[in-house]
């Protein structure tokens, strides 16, 4: 048994080593679709979280002209308070925001000797969802609110985060498929060429009376091998990715953090897309008619 | 098929080995290997195949093996019935059976023992099965001296010795033999034959297809006459008196039931038999 997978296996790994480079751009087209699929999945799957977090929570911020005094502010959230549809209105002065933002942002604030860039600001809440655009609609035009963004619409950022994930998805399916098609024709490629370069070897095991699976298990491993490499290399280039998309949200966004990367998940993923990937398009050779025979 | 394997041991020492029931197979619309071809074949015979190129030796053997299936009629060995054979049952069936192909089908980036090992490991034994069985195959083929060689460095009928070595993996009771010495000059045609014959002595069941008369009658042992994918059943003298009339203004012969059916390709290539 153990005897029997060693030989197919090394029936295998000559036929990898043989068609090196044939190899070697199936593997890399391999990852390319995978890092393609596997990264745009995973930034879809955050965007898709953060998305839902902010429905369960949503609210519209109405952030105080600076000019504004303290009674205009308590008279604007007495008009907001009467609008239909609110639920709440709470205040929080400029300096209590700045507060609660530098608790937040440690790192970030600690080093910054600033000003307080924090305007006054209403956080409403809803009875009805619907009515959320003919509330912002007139609140922006109070006089006391701030002239510009003075409404942060939170489904702005829901119909901004729809949009992306949209995006996304299209170019995920798009580039992902052309970059699968061109993977598997590779693969399935590497895998005729063996089956020319093997059909020797092929014909001779067939005379004797090798099962089918011994005929085409090392062709199978052959695909297997490429698409879990594939997926391996796919997985490091999305690790080292995210690391540098981290660091640039880090410097650029400093209110924004980024989820770690999920090493061991991805990994999975991947190596399981991959080698399902890998068997099949090897599959689909070996399943098309003979290699034409040595003429006897 | 286990139902097949413990069939009532009377009726395996009735029927004879292998039987061809009014086989034929077309390879295609036009092209006919076989054309109704009927025979048997006891357990332990010699059986030669004979017949131009293109009569359908090759084709016989293909089917014997489970290559081709045949189109009409049917093929039995023992009382399995090859024609019916499904896909994962035709490994199983080729390991009862040794075959020699024509060109012998060594490979050569293969020592001489690791064509044989090779062989042996696919179809599933072990490396020290390999270890143990290979020396005395090659010496059963009487090559055993040159283990160590590829088959580049030998002689044709070295290297089809290794060939047969190659198809006598499976200790099988029957051996299929294409062209053996199709290859090989007459020194060593008469090698490879004592060897064949060594084999049968063994109590192999041995086909031989061939068109070397040489081989064949310096043998004597059965011979199935092929013609245009049927079994001709002339005798020498009679097949020597239709050439003759072919030759004298090309008179078909009247024992001949359908030639005149047949595309006439075939019919030109009987008329240039040798
Ligand atoms: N794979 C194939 N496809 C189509 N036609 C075939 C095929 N194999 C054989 N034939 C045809 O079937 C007929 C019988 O062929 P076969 O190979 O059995 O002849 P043969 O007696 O072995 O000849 P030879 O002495 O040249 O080996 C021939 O007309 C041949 O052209
Ligand atoms: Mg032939």
């Amino acid at each position: 048994m153990l005897d029997q997978l060693e030989f197919l296996l090394t029936e295998a790994l000559v036929s990898l080593r043989r068609n090196k480079w044939m190899t070697f751009a199936a593997v890399t087209t391999a990852a390319m679709a995978l890092f393609i699929i596997g990264g745009l999945t995973s930034a879809y799957i955050g965007l898709a979280s953060y998305a839902a977090q902010v429905e369960s929570k949503f609210e519209m911020k109405v952030f105080v002209r600076d000019e504004a005094t303290p009674d205009q502010a308590k008279a604007l959230g007495e008009r907001l308070k009467k609008l239909d549809g609110i639920k709440a209105v709470t205040f929080q002065s400029k300096k209590e925001v700045w507060e609660t933002f530098k608790k937040e942002n440690p790192g970030i604030t600690a080093a910054l000797e600033i000003d307080n860039p924090m305007p006054d600001t209403f956080t409403l809440t809803f009875t009805k969802l619907s009515k959320a655009d003919d509330i912002a609609a007139a609140a922006k035009k109070m006089p006391e609110v701030a002239p510009k963004d003075g409404v942060q619409y939170q489904s702005e950022v829901q119909e901004f985060l729809d949009q992306t994930m949209s995006t996304i998805r299209w170019v995920g399916l798009v580039l992902g498929g052309l970059m699968l098609i061109t993977g598997g024709i590779l693969i399935y490629n590497t895998v005729r060429l063996t089956m020319i370069a093997r059909r020797r070897e092929i014909r001779i095991m067939e005379l004797v009376g090798a099962t089918r699976q011994t005929v085409w298990t090392p062709l199978l491993v052959e695909g297997l091998v490429q698409g879990v490499l594939g997926a391996i290399l796919a997985t490091g280039v999305l690790w080292v990715a995210h690391s540098i998309l981290a660091s640039l949200v880090r410097f650029s966004i400093p209110a924004a953090s980024m989820s770690n990367f999920a090493l061991g998940g991805t990994l999975f993923w991947l190596i399981l897309a991959g080698a399902v990937y890998g068997v099949g398009c090897s599959y689909l050779a070996i399943r098309e008619p003979k290699v034409k025979e040595i003429p006897r | 098929m286990p139902w097949r394997e413990i069939a009532p041991p009377i009726m395996q020492t009735l029927a004879p080995y292998i039987t061809f029931d009014h086989v034929e197979v077309a390879y295609n619309d036009f092209v006919s290997g076989l054309r109704g071809v009927s025979f048997q074949i006891e357990k332990g015979e010699f059986v030669f195949l004979c017949g131009q190129t293109g009569s359908g030796k090759s084709t016989i053997i293909k089917v014997l093996s489970g290559q081709v299936k045949p189109t009409k009629g049917r093929v039995m060995i023992e009382s399995q019935d090859v024609g019916a054979l499904a896909k994962d049952e035709i490994p199983f069936l080729r390991r009862k059976m040794g075959i020699v192909p024509q060109d012998f089908g060594l490979l050569p980036n293969k020592k001489v023992w690791e064509n044989v090992g090779y062989a042996m490991r696919a179809v599933g034994k072990s490396r020290t099965d390999v270890r143990q069985e290979v020396p005395d195959i090659l010496e059963r083929v009487n090559i055993l001296h040159r283990a160590d060689a590829y088959p580049t460095e030998l002689s044709g009928g070295e290297q089809q010795r290794v060939a047969i070595a190659r198809a006598l993996i499976n200790d099988p009771p029957l051996l299929l033999a294409d062209e053996p010495t199709g290859n090989l000059d007459p020194e060593h045609s008469v090698e490879i034959t004592d060897l064949l014959l060594s084999l049968h002595a063994r109590g192999t069941t041995v086909i031989v297809a061939t068109h070397d008369m040489a081989v064949v009658e310096r043998v004597g042992h059965r011979i199935l006459r092929m013609s245009a994918g049927r079994i001709d059943n002339r005798t020498p003298e009679e097949i020597a008196a239709d050439e003759q009339a072919d030759h004298n203004g090309g008179i078909e012969p009247n024992d001949e039931p359908s030639s005149s059916s047949e595309p006439s390709v075939t019919d030109s290539e009987e008329g240039t038999d040798a």
